[in-house]
């Protein structure tokens, strides 16, 4: 009961904190969609946006991510979570309520993005489409679980934001998103081992579910791999908030 | 009865820096007990410590029966806890924050909004509610904090320094809060400070300086240690003219940065034999009543602000 109750109270928090900063909102869906009409216009018009509509709703909501998790520096040394952190509540409510609210946050921001599907051609079918949903939320969670870690392990806001920015693009870019096979074996591997090859995959083939892709991993693959990344960096996470309880 | 706090040969290491050595104090139910010391005196380590922010190294606390470091989370049940940096949530309502932090407690539903008004109330902050944080002034967010520490009804309250920052009006009117609480509650109050009017308000006081103790009592108590007036002087020449006191008027004269001091009974009786004999060497001269600086001079031959981090 305190455990739901602990998720639910920081959980509302994110989604109320953000609903109370328009220009993050603003900035996160700006930079994802006009890196969409530029990328995808650069590359071939109405085909290459069709190709680079997926990565780009992850993209946006990866840096919907990245800014959730960047708050935890400063929220633990001089905020509201030093009081979270002496409450009488499990450590992995804690970490739960957190990664959920920047998760929430992320995948309503992907879903906003969906409103320009129709646009580029993608097709309705209802299982693709909760395919989809779970995509988009399973691979939110995974990078803010990711960020929570390395935002609790790295305790400057600039050398978080510079490893995360490191991290998060290399695995964006190596994804699937602008490139679905690559010759190179070793990157073929890196492919196959990163969580967000299977995020790209799960909304490319929940909105294009009709559509021939060899390369690219199915639909229920992505979901099951993206759940066990999940599951890894929330344990990896309440890990790290159990043991590193000390600091000056 | 037991004591609600026991302390006993708490030490606490940073790396190679020792910030705590060999600690045992213990406080009683319904105290206002102070931590006064210096900046890196050992304050907020102890803060942190019985806050159960820090885990226990060797030493061992405690809290209303319980060990620290075993039964983490039933004690928490039964502090409140005041941080020295704002722990509000800036962009939400006092009210937002204080139901927050009552989940946190496991408190929900009409119990909650009972205990909210309740605070509310009792901090003057009822038309405040709905306000977000960053709206309010320092004076006021310390007071939400306050409120907010107390939601669970703690036994227990711990404050790290908690009116830093405040001016003086804000600082007395948190002060007076914090007193009528304790009152009106029977709680307990563990509070660090470097401010010495806020030291002067606790029922006792535990001087900390680099990591050790240095005095334990009552202000009043270690105020009266002192004996007698102090008498400070400035001069021209601080040492020779030390020298020169303790040979030709056989008093004992300590040197506190530029400063020599005088304790002793009846200290007033020298400022004729001063001014007589060494006025063209004495720049001022004060008398006063021993203040807890002095308590502390007279312990480390420091001044307390001297060894700011």
């Amino acid at each position: 009961m305190t455990f739901l109750l602990t998720v639910y109270t920081l959980w509302q928090r994110e989604l109320v904190r953000f609903y109370r900063v328009p220009s993050r909102w603003f900035g996160a869906v700006g930079t994802a969609l006009l890196f969409w009409v530029f990328l995808g216009s650069g590359f071939g018009g109405a085909d290459g946006r069709a190709f680079f509509f997926p990565g780009t709703i992850v993209m946006s909501m990866m840096f919907s991510c990245l800014f959730a998790t960047a708050s935890i520096i400063e929220d633990r040394q001089a905020g509201f979570l030093q009081s979270v952190m002496v409450a009488p509540v499990s450590r992995a409510a804690i970490v739960m309520g957190k990664i959920l609210g920047g998760a929430t946050l992320a995948t309503l921001q992907g879903l906003l993005i969906l409103v320009f599907a129709g646009s580029v051609g993608a097709t309705f079918e209802f299982s693709a489409a909760l395919g989809l949903v779970a995509s988009l939320f399973l691979i939110s969670f995974v990078v803010t679980a990711m960020g929570f870690w390395l935002a609790w392990t790295i305790d400057s806001v600039p050398g978080f934001h510079a490893i995360m920015n490191m991290v998060l693009l290399t695995l964006w870019m190596a994804s699937g998103a602008i490139f679905t096979v690559s010759s190179t074996s070793w990157l073929r591997t890196f492919m196959t081992i990163n969580p967000f090859t299977y995020g790209v995959a799960g909304v490319r083939r929940g909105l294009f579910p009709s559509a021939a892709m060899d390369q690219v991993p199915g639909l229920s693959t992505s979901l099951w791999v993206l759940l066990g990344f999940a599951v890894f960096f929330y344990l990896l996470s309440s890990l790290v908030v159990e043991k590193t309880r000390e600091r000056k | 009865m037991a004591p609600l706090l026991e302390v006993q040969n708490l030490s606490y290491q940073y790396g190679s820096r020792q910030a705590l050595k060999s600690l045992t104090f213990s406080v009683e139910k319904g105290e206002i007990f102070g931590f006064l010391g210096p900046n890196g005196g050992g304050k907020t380590t102890t803060f942190k410590i019985l806050s159960t922010l820090f885990s226990t190294q060797p030493g061992q606390v405690k809290l209303f029966g319980m060990d620290l470091a075993l039964d983490r989370i039933a004690i928490r049940r039964r502090m409140g806890i005041v941080f020295q940096l704002p722990a509000l949530d800036k962009k939400l309502k006092v009210s937002e924050n204080l139901r927050h932090q009552g989940h946190l407690y496991g408190l929900h539903g009409a119990e909650l909004d009972r205990h909210i008004a309740r605070d509310l109330e009792r901090l003057n902050l009822k038309d405040r509610a709905k306000d977000k944080v960053e709206s309010l002034s320092g004076g006021l967010q310390r007071r939400v904090e306050l409120a907010k520490a107390l939601l669970n009804d703690p036994e227990l309250m711990i404050l790290d320094e908690p009116s830093t920052g405040l001016d003086p009006a804000a600082r007395k009117d948190f002060w007076n809060h914090l007193e009528k609480l304790r009152q009106a509650q029977g709680m307990t109050v563990l509070v660090t400070t470097h401010y010495l009017e806020e030291a002067d308000r606790c029922d006792r006081l535990l001087i900390l300086d680099k990591g050790e103790k240095v005095a334990l009592g009552k202000p009043e108590e270690l105020k009266a240690q002192i004996g007698g007036e102090v008498l400070r002087l400035r001069a021209k020449d601080p040492m020779a003219l030390a020298a020169q006191l303790q040979e030709k008027l056989k008093v004992r004269t300590q040197l506190v940065g530029d400063l020599i001091q005088i304790e002793q009974p009846k200290a007033y009786q020298l400022i004729a034999p001063l001014q007589e004999g060494f006025g063209d060497q004495i720049l001022s001269l004060t008398l006063g009543l021993p203040t807890l600086e002095d308590v502390f001079i007279h312990k480390t031959g420091r001044r307390f602000t001297e060894d700011k981090e």
